[in-house]
């Protein structure tokens, strides 16, 4: 397997190709995808206090800027992510009440919906069999190889140096929002609280972009039977899986199909 | 295509003595995970009880090998170890409790102890999704140690 990884947006981006791909490709593939990352950053960190973002939270760019606003198209594409994922949710994944005092902060839909455009950008340059995963939300493209799945680990959140379930996919999104590596840092929309109801929430599904949007909203809602009835309603090809902060593990029907044993044993090639 | 493996592998008759040892071990445990046990991450001979029905020394083999059945406070619980070349490659469980207060309990010890078994086993994953790691959490993840190990 081909590996890469660079350090963008507070966390790490791995990408993975077969070794089928020639180096040069995978090289230029990847720092077309990594590019494209840093790009988004610089556009859509709250952390820079230049950044469009951080503009628009403290009032100097208003909404109606945007048009002729060279990252106009992108931060309004986000916007209307925001907007869908706060219906989709019942308002429990506000993008316009994170944090004391509740502010703007579209972070919790960037990465995802950055990674799932990094990932078509991957499969553009070259690489339609690639795994990337953006500091834990994974994407993964095509086959692995030889008609056998990617196998993606879902972490214990509790324990994250070893995997809860296995789940094998052939292309797809699997995202995880929780509070095992930052601590609890999502927030209950409009009570300035931080949402620790559920230690972790994984959603599976076509793309990246919804499925980390709905993690991220069944985390923020902050109430495991509010959370579990919802996830169990998400749009056909959706799955979940959750561990509240005692350990107990709750899965969709559909997800304990992707992760049985003898879906999760898919026999691979030494 | 080169498997990424993260902790040394058990030599095959290791696993399937483990399971039938642990699984003959006196007393009744207070979950289904704690009756099992996960094997550990060596690669030195286990005691030398066996199961009467564990695998000869003469690796790597190929095959299923079944631990006998286990009662616990929540039922019975039954496992069977999938080897391939002498690699654990499933744990399939053959029995769990169901009904009652124990689905919860199962919810969780099952797939804890496959995974703790995958994890130190053969851990043949090729991605981890896990809440986000900070940049410098990614140096302590598993994923930097499957992206170390696929260069």
């Amino acid at each position: 397997m081909r590996t890469a990884v660079e350090h963008i947006m507070g966390t790490a981006i791995s990408i993975a190709a077969p070794d089928s791909v020639a180096p040069q490709q995978f090289q230029a593939a990847t720092a077309v995808a990594f590019g494209y990352l840093r790009h988004i950053d610089d556009v859509f960190s709250p952390f820079r206090k230049d950044s469009p973002i951080s503009h628009l939270r403290d009032g100097r760019l208003r909404l109606s800027d945007l048009d002729g606003h060279p990252h106009g198209p992108a931060i309004r594409e986000v916007l209307d992510l925001c907007e869908v994922l706060k219906q989709a949710s019942g308002g429990a994944f506000d993008a316009w009440a994170v944090g004391d005092p509740p502010g703007f902060d579209p972070s919790g839909a960037v990465k995802g919906w950055a990674a799932e455009h990094a990932s078509g950008l991957l499969v553009d340059a070259g690489l339609p069999r690639h795994a990337l995963n953006a500091g834990g939300d994974v994407r993964v493209h095509g086959v692995r190889t030889d008609d056998f799945p990617w196998r993606v680990g879902i972490t214990d959140p509790h324990r994250p140096d070893t995997v809860l379930a296995v789940v094998a996919i052939h292309a797809g999104a699997v995202a995880t929002s929780g509070v095992a590596e930052r601590g609890a840092h999502i927030w209950h929309p409009h009570t300035t609280r931080r949402a620790t109801a559920l230690a972790q929430v994984t959603v599976t599904g076509p793309d990246l972009t919804l499925a980390d949007g709905y993690a991220t909203a069944a985390v923020a809602m902050n109430d495991v039977r509010a959370a579990h009835t919802w996830l169990r309603g998400l749009d056909p090809g959706h799955q979940a899986m959750t561990v509240d902060p005692a350990g107990h593990v709750w899965r969709t029907a559909g997800m304990a199909a992707l992760t049985r044993p003898s879906v999760a044993a898919a026999p691979r090639s030494g | 295509m080169r498997r990424t493996t993260l902790a040394l592998v058990a030599t095959t008759a290791g696993i399937a003595l483990l399971i039938g040892v642990k699984a003959l071990s006196a007393g009744p445990s207070r979950s289904a995970l704690a009756a099992i046990g996960a094997p550990q991450p060596t690669t030195s001979s286990h005691p030398p009880r066996t199961s009467g029905s564990s695998a000869p020394a003469k690796p790597p083999a190929t095959g299923r090998y079944t631990g006998s059945p286990v009662d616990n406070p929540y039922g019975t619980i039954q496992v069977q170890a999938v080897l391939t070349n002498g690699k654990l490659t499933n744990i399939v469980v053959l029995q769990q409790t169901s009904g009652g207060r124990s689905d919860e309990i199962d919810a969780y010890a099952l797939p804890v102890l496959k995974s703790e078994a995958l994890t130190a086993q053969s851990a043949n994953i090729d991605v981890v999704s896990g809440a986000t790691y900070t940049s410098q959490g990614y140096a302590q993840s598993l994923q930097a140690a499957l992206d170390a190990a696929g260069r």
